[in-house]
């Protein structure tokens, strides 16, 4: 009871606060540049200003400035786009690496209050921000200055996606989107089960089996007990879409590790349910058998195993292909790796968990006369650009000459099923159904790829060849899979994680190491479930169901 | 000294040889290891294949390094960071701790400032207001920034106040006797006799601007004004922590490994050529000046 008051009490100062925020206190530092609001026509999603408009922005760079010669984060080809599109113009207050770099600056600009116009943020900066009031309600410029096509991929997600930015029914961040990107899937060294004579796994039996004789007949000639069954990684699993986490083999137990999801009515923490007991005891199993990377806990580069050709399978998500496999490919142009999908009866039919739809949060500071620049850069960048302006000769050459990080603002936003379908576009494209002119920019470069390959799959380029792995092979299985979808409910922090998680995490961690490695037996397990919710994990299950309500 | 010739003293010996074998062995392998790698073919060392030797002996990665400008831009900025830090440490720990090492007598509020200072060493107001403040004085973005914040070294300054208290009084009397100005016995008389300390407190900040990465992330607003440790920093990146093959892209252009190492190399290079002259002050310095006088 006491807490329903209080919480009333707090929405009530949030709302009269915003309120107050709308009628518009004058902010002094901004009010001199940008004097009047924008006019009926400037609202429309691509509506241009008469006067440049300047806005400043914290921009997330990759690691390596990738930009052509004498171009800049604040001049090259997408600026050109926005600047000759809406008339606007990025100025950047800093640039720092995508991750650790980018949030301490972040960090620093809230400790400072010293914001940028726009910038992105995580859900608990967001969160933080909403609570101090220092960010703008975009619910209206949502609506105005955002196209049918922009608003038509976030309702993808059937309203998960722009959930998580709403509070009090206000929308107050655009996100970035998460696509769904699962079934991980299973890839294994196709050369070696010809060479054994042994037929592609499709259940976790025949898949141990295939890995003992991976270990046992060493079909890569890397010398006897040198061989790897299944590289794995020390998370061991709950990493969406993940390289080396054991993803789809604990779905086959109806384990969904490291998830809040929904069992019996009630809200559970996936990793300490029995399901997840089962996983780990098969793994551990294997482990002991040898059919598991012995190093694990210590194997700090998983990847030099695919590389080496040591290793004789893992679990990887569709564009594996892409990576470790294109640097195995380098190494030995023979290593052939391929997709498979592990299921409980091979069928084929699995589970899988949801992820959170929204990686980032792009807000705009209270105060800032052109709140609508965020949607309309959004609708011209992921809309326009990509669709009717996808022949923009500057952004063309930009793409293909291998830069990356122009986006003064790098909202990504897609359908959930985007994979698939880029899947289904390709397909369509090499059977002659679809004109190869109508694909996007990406799949543009992805299709004359496959293209290459296709001509003389045995002697194509190692770019070719992993490209077609990846989306023709990877994508296609992700398409075509039958999956049954296990939602997971809740990605923030609530009170009592903000001081206990990080205990729990590790003690989550090194009990998953323990059993799979055998340092502990399975029914350490049970001890393991005690102390998490002993050590408060009981608490902030309640909370997260409180949350979820 | 007189070497006793038993058999447990010999022994002694060869196992201090061997502890000392392994200790180097340690600090010199991973080292030989990065140099390897740098000298590499790059499948080979994304395969964990190199060892002590490099596998495919090419310089690939050194000519790609040469064509690389920001890495070269950092480069001078930590080298000017060095020189400039580097100098206005040692000018002003010396002004700061010459007086120090005067008696209360000679020097009346001596005991505030070193109070003042011992606090500051003890207590610090923690990374945000630090923030703030260089923030407010408009540093921001500039090489001071990376410098002003720590230009007092008050240990160094405790250290060199205390050699300083080790000088006979005598000489500073004999001086005086001859005319000279208090200023002409702190250059001509403390700073000949003090270079050991002096190299001492030079080494400790040469190699801690040098090395110091962190102050670059947080007052540089433009990946262009990093110093070098900063940039390397940026290249250190898990790929497995991927979730999204949008990123992947961004990240291959970091995962070079031979390339990476090549960069490492070079930068270890400067503190390493610096080291030799005056590591032997190293110990004397530091031994001397802790003795109270």
């Amino acid at each position: 009871m006491k807490k329903k008051i209080i919480a009333g009490i707090a929405a009530g100062i949030m709302l009269a606060s915003s309120t107050v925020g709308l009628v518009g206190l004058p902010n002094p530092f901004t009010g001199n540049l940008q004097a009047a609001a924008a006019t009926k026509q400037q609202l429309k999603p691509f509506g241009k200003y008469k006067k440049t408009i300047t806005y400043t922005i914290g921009k997330s760079t990759p690691g390596i400035p990738k930009l052509p010669k004498g171009s800049t984060y604040e001049k090259n080809a997408y600026t050109k786009y926005l600047k000759q599109l809406l008339n606007i113009q990025n100025k950047d207050s800093f640039e720092a690496e995508t991750g650790d770099s980018y949030n301490q600056k972040v960090s620093m600009a809230v400790a400072s209050s010293d914001l940028p116009d726009i910038m992105s943020v995580d859900l608990n900066t967001l969160r933080e921000l909403v609570a101090n009031n220092e960010i703008q309600d975009l619910s209206s410029v949502y609506k105005s200055s955002t196209t049918p096509y922009i608003k038509a991929m976030y309702n993808s997600y059937h309203g998960r996606a722009l959930k998580e930015a709403t509070f009090n029914g206000k929308l107050m961040a655009m996100p970035s989107t998460q696509n769904a990107n699962v079934p991980t899937m299973l890839w294994i060294r196709q050369d070696w089960l010809d060479k054994l004579g042994l037929k592609a796994p499709k259940t976790v039996d025949q898949l141990q089996q295939v890995l003992q004789a991976f270990v046992q007949r060493d079909p890569g000639n890397n010398g006897k007990g040198n061989t790897i069954g299944l590289a794995l990684s020390k998370s061991v699993g709950g990493e969406y879409g993940g390289l080396f986490v054991a993803d789809s083999l604990f779905s086959i137990y109806n384990s969904y590790p490291r998830q809040w999801i929904k069992q019996n009515g009630k809200v559970v923490y996936g990793s300490t349910t029995n399901q997840t007991k089962q996983g780990l005891a098969k793994l551990a199993s294997w482990y002991q058998k040898g059919l598991i990377d012995p190093q694990m806990a210590v194997r700090d580069s998983i990847e030099s195993l695919i590389i080496s050709g040591k290793a004789g399978a893992f679990f990887g998500p569709w564009w594996s292909g892409d990576y470790p496999i294109n640097s195995a490919l380098q190494k030995d142009p023979k290593a052939d790796w391929k997709p498979y999908i592990i299921s409980k009866t091979g069928n084929g039919k699995i589970s899988a968990y949801t992820q959170d739809p929204d990686s980032e949060f792009y807000v705009v500071k209270k105060g800032y006369a052109h709140p609508e620049i965020l949607p309309k850069i959004v609708s011209a960048l992921s809309d326009r650009l990509v669709r009717k302006d996808k022949n923009y000769k500057p952004v063309v050459d930009f793409v293909q000459g291998g830069y990356d990080g122009g986006k003064p603002i790098n909202v990504l936003v897609n359908f959930d099923n985007a994979t698939a379908q880029m899947y289904k576009n390709l397909q369509a494209t090499v059977d002659g159904k679809k004109d190869p002119k109508t694909l996007t920019l990406d799949d543009t470069t992805s299709y004359n790829a496959i293209k290459t390959y296709l001509k003389d799959p045995k002697n194509a380029p190692v770019n070719a060849k992993s490209s077609y792995w990846s989306r023709m092979l990877g994508a296609k299985l992700m398409a075509t899979t039958k999956v049954k979808n296990v939602d997971s409910l809740y990605f923030g922090q609530t009170k009592s994680m903000q001081l206990k998680w990080s205990n729990l995490q590790k003690l989550e961690d090194e009990a998953f190491l323990q059993i799979v490695t055998g340092q502990k037996p399975v029914s350490y397990f049970k001890t393991f479930v005690r102390q998490w919710h002993q050590q408060g994990g009981t608490q902030i299950t309640k909370e997260v169901s409180q949350a979820v309500k | 000294m007189i070497r006793s010739k038993s058999f447990g003293s010999r022994l002694s010996y060869i196992i201090i040889w061997l502890l000392l074998l392994a200790m180097t062995a340690l600090c010199f392998v991973p080292m030989m290891n990065m140099v390897s790698i740098s000298f590499s073919n790059s499948s080979a060392a994304s395969a964990n294949q190199v060892g002590l030797l490099p596998v495919h002996f090419n310089l690939n990665s050194y000519s790609l390094l040469l064509e690389d400008g920001q890495f070269w831009r950092s480069f001078l900025i930590s080298i000017e960071r060095v020189v400039i830090g580097t100098s206005l440490n040692l000018i002003l720990s010396v002004l700061m701790a010459y007086p120090l090492s005067k008696t209360t007598k000679q020097f009346a509020a001596r005991n505030i400032y070193m109070n003042i200072l011992i606090f500051t060493m003890l207590f610090s107001g923690g990374m945000i207001p630090l923030f703030l403040v260089v923030k407010g004085l408009g540093l921001m973005n500039t090489i001071w920034a990376l410098i002003l914040p720590g230009a007092v070294p008050i240990f160094d300054v405790i250290l060199l106040m205390n050699f300083f208290k080790s000088v006979p009084e005598s000489l500073e009397e004999a001086a005086m006797m001859d005319g000279a100005s208090k200023l002409t016995i702190l250059f001509k008389i403390y700073l000949p006799i003090s270079v050991p300390a002096l190299a001492t407190i030079g080494l400790f900040a040469i190699v801690g601007h040098w090395n110091d990465y962190f102050s670059g992330l947080l007052y540089m607003n433009n990946p262009a004004n990093y110093p070098l440790q900063t940039y390397i920093q940026q290249l250190n990146v898990d790929m497995t922590k991927i979730t999204d093959p949008s990123q992947l892209k961004a990240l291959a252009s970091v995962s070079d490994k031979t390339l990476n190492a090549a960069k490492i190399v070079v930068s270890i290079l400067p503190v390493l050529a610096v080291y030799p002259f005056l590591q032997k002050y190293f110990t004397t310095g530091l031994i001397i000046g802790s003795v109270k006088g």
